[in-house]
């Protein structure tokens, strides 16, 4: 059994999961959409304020919208680490005679098929209100790639914490340290222009910040490569700093 | 004689223990065998477990196990073995059939193979027609039964299960019993983890006291108890008179080995019945005054006794 095959086999006890529960995944779009009814309706007379990117806020907030999801998604998932760690789970799998990379790409791909699935879910709750993707099909093609993207970079910082952590309170700590600073001070609610200074500058090394620009010229303005591949590359640096990271803390957890 | 599993000065000492968790285990288990390890909480039984089952690495010394080093060939070693961890083993948000399945792929079989050898698994624990319900609605004994089935996927070599029926009640325990003594007729060396004197007398062919993370002792049970002869215990009233008491009984039986504890005294000798009576008879004349006076067959208990020089808790079967 290959390395692959044995992720596969370790990610689809996830997707088993959800099939028993399909509620949780109701109750993880509920955030997301809040924010994109609610907070969306709330703020729309901002799109009129001079000089803000677009005139229909919805369309302006959606793509924020999906980095928040694909950031709380990826992120959260990785509690399931934390509960296989503490209840002697974690331990039985590594038992077996599976490579140990296994493991952690088996956790990685549970949390990307979850993540599509509310991807998908709010693209299509969304369109009605946005008309759609002013790129097109490839525009459509591109968030996807995007948001693997920055999802995986997520994954490994969310299975980064979830190893690190000895209890889920502290895992739940370390995510909420993180996600909360990291959406507010990115341009998932306003356009970075909008910004202090030193938030804007903040938000230019966020990845958040890039997978929202990105998708939003999408949305917004069609195919600008420019923009696009500056996210690519952000988005793929982070994954590999993101990544080293995870493998030195696997490495002395898993220790074996 | 063929060894399934050897140790050779196998030690564990944790990041920031000022202590080894295990400390020069030398071992060798016979295959077929069921192995039994014993020893208080915290006498390292699960470390050695942990490190037998590659589950964490040795500070030195190495084990083979199926003769593949754990130091340095710990897949190989996984390949051989089956494992029931302490710990609850199994997904509760998944069926009995997809936790099995599972470990049937993660094992290493696939397709018909890993069906085929699910279902019989899931027959022989009296699972089948559960196996579709969610493993969190499952009774203690249920899931563990079911844990320890999820060792025996793919009849591994070696199937280590630690403290298995730790918590069961008497039935349950004996059900996994009958579990355990099929592996073992279906080829499985058992090793064995518990802290249950009974278990270990009952199920072991040999078992191995641990204390301190030191082995004390290994032999077949009746050997250890044998060789121990019988037991007299002594309860008195004052520490005072221990030294008094202890000078009579070495008058009495020159070979006796006299262990203290708080108003006790173990004698351990070869001559119970007359040691006991003559004790009785001298105590009073001397005006040593005693609690109770008792006296049997060494049990494990005494073998634990005798080796680490004290009492591990016993709990009944």
């Amino acid at each position: 059994m290959n390395t692959i095959k044995q992720s596969v086999t370790i990610g689809v006890r996830g997707i088993r999961h959800l099939i028993h529960h399909p509620i949780t995944m109701v109750f993880t779009l509920f955030n997301p959409l809040v924010w994109f009814f609610i907070y969306g309706q709330l703020s729309k007379d901002v799109a009129q304020i001079p000089g803000f990117p677009s005139d229909n806020y919805t369309l302006f907030v959606l793509p924020g919208v999906l980095g928040i999801a694909v950031l709380s998604v990826t992120l959260f998932n990785a509690n399931n680490v934390v509960f296989d760690k503490w209840n002697g789970y974690f331990a039985k799998l590594l038992s077996f005679p599976i490579s140990r990379i296994s493991l952690a790409m088996g956790y990685s791909i549970d949390t990307m098929i979850q993540m599509l699935v509310i991807l998908t879910l709010l693209f299509i709750i969304g369109l009605p209100f946005t008309g759609g993707l002013a790129a097109g099909w490839i525009g459509v093609i591109l968030v996807y790639i995007l948001s693997i993207m920055f999802g995986f970079s997520m994954t490994f910082l969310g299975l980064s914490m979830s190893l690190a952590s000895s209890t889920a309170w502290e895992f739940f700590g370390m995510v909420n340290f993180i996600q909360l600073p990291m959406f507010f001070m990115s341009s998932a609610l306003f356009p970075q222009d909008f910004m202090p200074k030193w938030l804007s500058v903040v938000a230019q090394f966020n990845p958040l910040s890039h997978y929202v620009n990105a998708v939003r010229s999408l949305y917004i303005d069609g195919l600008d490569w420019s923009v696009v591949g500056t996210a690519a590359g952000v988005l793929f640096l982070f994954n590999i700093l993101l990544f080293l990271l995870v493998n030195s803390i696997y490495r002395k957890v898993v220790a074996v | 004689m063929e060894y399934v599993i050897t140790t050779n000065k196998l030690s564990k000492t944790y990041a920031k223990a000022k202590k080894p968790a295990i400390s020069n285990v030398n071992l060798s288990i016979e295959k077929g065998e069921i192995f039994g390890l014993l020893g208080p909480n915290g006498a390292g039984k699960s470390t050695l477990t942990l490190l037998l089952t590659t589950l964490t690495k040795p500070s030195s010394g190495d084990g083979l196990v199926g003769g593949h080093s754990i130091a340095s060939a710990p897949n190989k070693v996984r390949s051989c073995l089956g494992y029931c961890p302490q710990k609850a083993s199994l997904d509760e948000e998944l069926t009995a059939w997809e936790n099995m399945i599972l470990y049937a792929q993660l094992a290493g079989l696939a397709g018909r193979k890993a069906k085929k050898c699910v279902e019989e698994l899931l027959e022989e624990a009296g699972l089948t027609e559960k196996q579709h319900n969610l493993t969190k609605s499952y009774s203690g004994g249920m899931s563990r039964r079911l844990e320890v089935m999820g060792a025996m996927i793919g009849r591994p070599q070696v199937i280590f299960l630690d403290e298995p029926t730790i918590g069961l009640d008497p039935a349950f325990r004996r059900e996994l019993w009958q579990q355990i003594l099929k592996a073992r007729e279906n080829g499985s060396t058992i090793f064995l983890s518990t802290h249950y004197m009974e278990e270990a007398d009952e199920l072991c062919d040999r078992i191995a006291f641990i204390d301190a993370g030191e082995i004390k002792v290994v032999g077949k049970p009746n050997e250890l108890k044998n060789a121990l002869g019988e037991v007299v215990h002594l309860r008195i009233f004052s520490d005072t008179n221990a030294a008094a008491i202890a000078e009579k009984i070495k008058e009495l039986d020159s070979g006796a080995k006299i262990l203290n504890a708080p108003n006790e005294l173990h004698i351990f000798t070869f001559r119970g019945e007359a040691m006991s009576s003559a004790l009785i008879q001298t105590l009073k004349l001397e005006n040593l005054p005693i609690k109770s006076i008792s006296y049997s067959g060494a049990t494990l208990d005494d073998v634990f006794l005798h080796y680490a020089g004290q009492r591990m808790f016993e709990e009944t079967v």
